[in-house]
């Protein structure tokens, strides 16, 4: 049986405690959690919230990894003094979006395990093409090179991806994602909800955009925050080591249903 | 400062060094790369779209007119990232474009990068690296970048501490057109071929207005037109160690191409002749120059 991961990512800090308290009966299905953004920093915020999930996913014998979204420089103090916060507090690993955060993470803590996050995995997805027939061997070796040389102990990716090939072919634990696949990010809309006076993108966000979900008319596009995502249509999925379960896209996809 | 300007038709390269132009960028898709994948698997960005790639006929006589005028010429394989039996297609091209003396290679598969390195062949990031933070910047460094582009979403003051931290490297900067309102890093839609993915949702404003606020976001991104401008920060730019200005867009017919050309060498000759920033914004940002109202580049 596969192992499977929850992914908690996009909730906001203080709805994560409440969130696994009321789901515990269901967590024997997970042996892993993952907290933290894959899409934008603004809600990882305040540095300190995220010990007391560390501690909970820990008394119930979870793996804790955080996810971190791709590194923008006016991010980077507040990223060196989130991941030495996790750190102390014993987080077992880190899902990195960038090959700066890789880079990072590398030659700061080493002995931390390190995960290749999907937005490295940069194959086309796109709704439109998913059968196209032309298209051949689709998984890049600039990953599985780095995967190799960086001792990261798995990638994710999405199902999409792997729905080309291949997991004959590569020798590295393969998490998949199983809702949704990602298609693009974006300059946020949000953003501007806060934008300074002189109109500066790059002010602090402080909307609370996790449930706001839109959807393109009849097709399985649809926007959650600043990132375009698409609903999975397969019901399985043949090739993975771990099952990643994304609870926002889960939701999204049930409330549809 | 030097102006980095799309090259095609490669006839045109006379014209566009009259009008200012300092290095050139193109397209390539050689014959045993159509033979192998037909049109399934793009070899850059714009793929899709023959009537701006070279061919090796084509691509030969753009070089030689380059090196007619002494003036650099890269070519661009930036899809994100390529499999094992691309790679091998790739590394053909770049032999045969070593062949001809091709200036450098613009890249972001670490793969490509990697392989440049070996041959000695001068490398260019391309902005579809995830290039937002210095150590980005480092890490490709590894891979023997000479020269790389910033992404088109990033702030002034984001470049200045990035250009800062990392040394040894040339910095490129986009100044005008198609200010995509996506990162196009994580651009994972079959880009161009099929529509874009972002303009079905540019389509269909009305989806995204739930409310009054969230209306002025779609008429900020959406409702602007495409083409963008950064001719006014250019001072500062220069002050922080950007060498080269980018114009976008190698779709674009050469005559527009051409009269931006002369509009951003305008811009620079400006910042030459004057002693200070406030002067030079005062001149800069007058009815004739600052024609397309707030949709810059780095607001």
């Amino acid at each position: 049986m596969r192992d499977n991961i929850l992914s908690l990512c996009e909730m906001p800090y203080k709805a994560v405690p409440l969130f696994l308290k009321q789901e515990v009966e269901s967590l024997y299905l997970y042996d892993t959690i993952y907290i933290g953004s894959e899409f934008c920093w603004e809600k990882l915020y305040p540095s300190g919230g995220w010990s007391q999930i560390i501690d909970l996913c820990h008394q119930m014998h979870k793996k804790v990894f955080f996810v971190l979204p791709i590194l923008l420089e006016r991010f980077n103090d507040f990223f060196k003094v989130i991941v030495c916060a996790l750190v102390q507090h014993g987080i077992d690993g880190f899902v990195v979006n960038d090959y700066g955060t890789l880079w990072y993470m590398v030659n700061n803590y080493s002995t931390l395990d390190i995960v290749i996050g999907r937005l490295l995995l940069k194959s086309a997805r796109d709704y439109l093409k998913s059968n196209d027939v032309n298209i051949q061997c689709r998984f890049p070796m600039e990953i599985i090179n780095i995967v190799h040389r960086f001792n990261c102990v798995r990638i994710d990716v999405d199902y999409n991806v792997l729905s080309y090939d291949i997991k004959e072919t590569i020798d590295i634990e393969i998490g998949v994602h199983s809702t949704c696949y990602i298609t693009s990010t974006t300059l946020c809309d949000y953003i501007l909800y806060n934008q300074d006076k002189d109109g500066v993108i790059g002010s602090r966000c402080e909307y609370n955009c996790y449930k706001e979900f839109t959807f393109l008319p009849n097709s399985p596009l649809f926007k959650l925050g600043n990132a375009l995502l698409f609903l999975q249509q397969a019901d399985s999925i043949k090739y993975a080591d771990k099952i990643i379960v994304d609870i926002i896209c889960n939701k999204i996809k049930s409330d549809i249903i | 400062m030097k102006i980095m300007v799309p090259l095609n038709p490669y006839y045109s390269v006379s014209e566009l060094v009259q009008a200012g132009a300092d290095g050139f960028y193109l397209g390539f898709i050689p014959n045993h790369w159509l033979r192998a994948f037909q049109n399934g698997n793009f070899i850059n960005r714009r793929g899709h779209n023959f009537s701006v790639n070279f061919t090796e006929n084509t691509i030969i006589n753009a070089l030689e007119l380059c090196h007619e005028y002494g003036v650099p010429a890269y070519c661009t394989f930036n899809n994100h990232q390529y499999t094992q039996c691309e790679l091998e297609h790739i590394k053909r091209a770049i032999n045969f474009l070593a062949e001809y003396n091709i200036h450098g290679i613009i890249a972001s598969d670490i793969n490509v990068l990697e392989y440049c390195k070996t041959i000695h062949m001068p490398t260019t990031l391309s902005t579809c690296a995830t290039v937002y933070n210095r150590y980005s910047c480092e890490f490709y460094k590894l891979f023997g970048v000479n020269q790389i582009i910033l992404p088109r979403d990033i702030t002034l003051s984001e470049m200045e501490n990035i250009i800062a931290c990392v040394p040894d490297v040339e910095w490129e900067t986009f100044i005008y057109h198609s200010h995509c309102r996506f990162s196009e890093s994580v651009c994972l839609s079959n880009h161009g071929l099929y529509g874009n993915i972002c303009k079905r949702f540019r389509n269909s404003p009305q989806i995204l207005c739930k409310n009054k606020e969230y209306k002025r976001t779609v008429d900020y991104y959406y409702n602007k037109p495409l083409g963008s401008c950064g001719l006014c920060e250019i001072y500062k730019m220069n002050q922080i160690g950007v060498t080269w200005l980018k114009i976008v867009e190698r779709t674009l017919p050469n005559i527009v191409i051409k009269e931006t050309c002369k509009k951003v060498k305008y811009a620079i000759d400006l910042m030459n002749s004057v002693d200070s920033e406030s002067a030079f914004q005062r001149n800069i940002q007058s009815k004739e120059m600052c024609v397309r109202g707030n949709n810059c580049y780095y607001k």
